[in-house]
């Protein structure tokens, strides 16, 4: 790997190719914009379930409501949740699975109402992702797919019946 | 006949004065009155057996079984129901049927007025609404029945677990007991199946 990347150091000096060159040697990091510099969560209402704690706040988000990808909207991660009672998916009922396998939950502001939604975090091609959601028997499961891949998913749970609707 | 009509609307309008109308103070008392139980004692006889030999024989292989849910209210499904279909123009509030032990007035004599006291409800009770969710809670289901238990199932590598005919299985964990198909097995020796949909979900027929 160390060779090549040399290689390619040497066939960048070239001006007018530099950047394609660059762009195309493998030793490089994945280019900004790949979903993989992309991290993902869901909300209902303003409270954002994520696996990881974030470190910077507030902290700027997208968030697709309608599960297109065309529809994603700017909103703001303020603070971490502080109360049970400011979190709709912490009410007692559905608290218990929600907090398992590791999932924080933070307040985020927006200036269009929000139901159930996928937040995006991070830098990259958001808008070419597909954003799923759809309930089964007793939660939502919402995915993100980048055109047959599903590169992200999550499970809420209600903690009451309703008609499924995934397939 | 008249009078009988008279009588019978009198009534009525009695009884509607002595219940108390939709609004948030609802869901207080649906805190306090109309509690889901996450006990497995709450579930349906037999289920009931079941499910507590299927828990202690995960609980002798060494996992951890947290029960989140076992039998759901129907007075609170009722309340989710209605106050979800009133407060989204899906139904009048004098659609709404009656039940026993909830003494609720839907209708507060203005349609905007009994429309936003439903919405109170709603947002109080937290439920899913349109665009995402456009079926409003259901009023039965195996969790109201007392026949669904929701868990969360957690254990460190390969344990042993009993099936009911006592022969012991190597389960493997892995994070999603949806694709767990060994600990399904397990729990359908004993009568308690997986609904693969739903993380925590297991029930007696699947569902």
């Amino acid at each position: 790997m160390g060779a090549e990347a040399s290689w390619c150091r040497r066939r960048a000096s070239s001006a007018l190719v530099a950047t394609f060159l660059l762009a195309s040697c493998s030793a490089y990091p994945v280019p900004l914009g790949a979903p993989q510099a992309l991290q993902f969560g869901w909300l209902h209402g303003n409270c954002l379930a994520v696996k990881s704690p974030i470190a910077d706040l507030p902290q700027t988000i997208y968030v697709s409501r309608d599960g297109e990808g065309g529809d994603l909207v700017e909103a703001r991660i303020v603070s971490a949740v502080s109360a049970d009672g400011d979190c709709q998916a912490l009410l007692a009922d559905r608290a218990g699975p929600n907090r398992a396998e590791g999932r924080v939950f933070y307040i985020v502001e927006s200036l269009q109402p929000i139901d159930l939604a996928i937040a995006v975090l991070g830098k990259g091609a958001r808008e070419s992702l597909r954003y799923n959601q759809c309930f089964t028997s007793e939660g939502v499961n919402f995915s993100v797919s980048d055109g047959n891949r599903v590169v992200w998913e999550d499970y809420y749970y209600l903690g009451y019946d309703v008609e499924a609707t995934c397939e | 006949m008249f009078l009988l009509y008279r009588g019978s609307a009198s009534r009525k309008r009695r009884e509607a004065d002595m219940a108390t109308k939709s609004g948030k103070s609802w869901v207080a008392w649906a805190d306090t009155h109309a509690k889901n139980s996450s006990s497995v004692d709450d579930l349906e006889a037999d289920f009931k057996t079941k499910a507590k030999a299927f828990i202690k024989a995960l609980e002798d292989a060494g996992a951890a079984v947290k029960v989140s849910a076992t039998r759901r209210s129907e007075k609170r499904a009722y309340l989710f129901h209605w106050s979800w279909k009133i407060a989204l123009g899906k139904a009048k509030p004098s659609d709404a049927t009656m039940m026993a032990g909830v003494d609720i007035e839907w209708d507060h004599g203005d349609a905007a007025k009994s429309k936003a006291a439903a919405k109170e409800m709603v947002n109080g009770f937290g439920l899913a609404v349109p665009p995402r969710s456009n079926v409003a809670p259901s009023l039965t289901s195996n969790h109201i029945a007392g026949k669904a238990i929701d868990m969360t199932i957690t254990w460190k590598g390969t344990i042993k677990v009993k099936k009911k005919d006592g022969k012991s299985v190597d389960v493997k964990f892995v994070p999603k007991a949806n694709s767990n198909t060994v600990l399904h097995t397990v729990g359908e020796s004993y009568g308690v199946k997986k609904l693969k949909s739903d993380e925590p979900h297991w029930s007696h027929n699947g569902r």
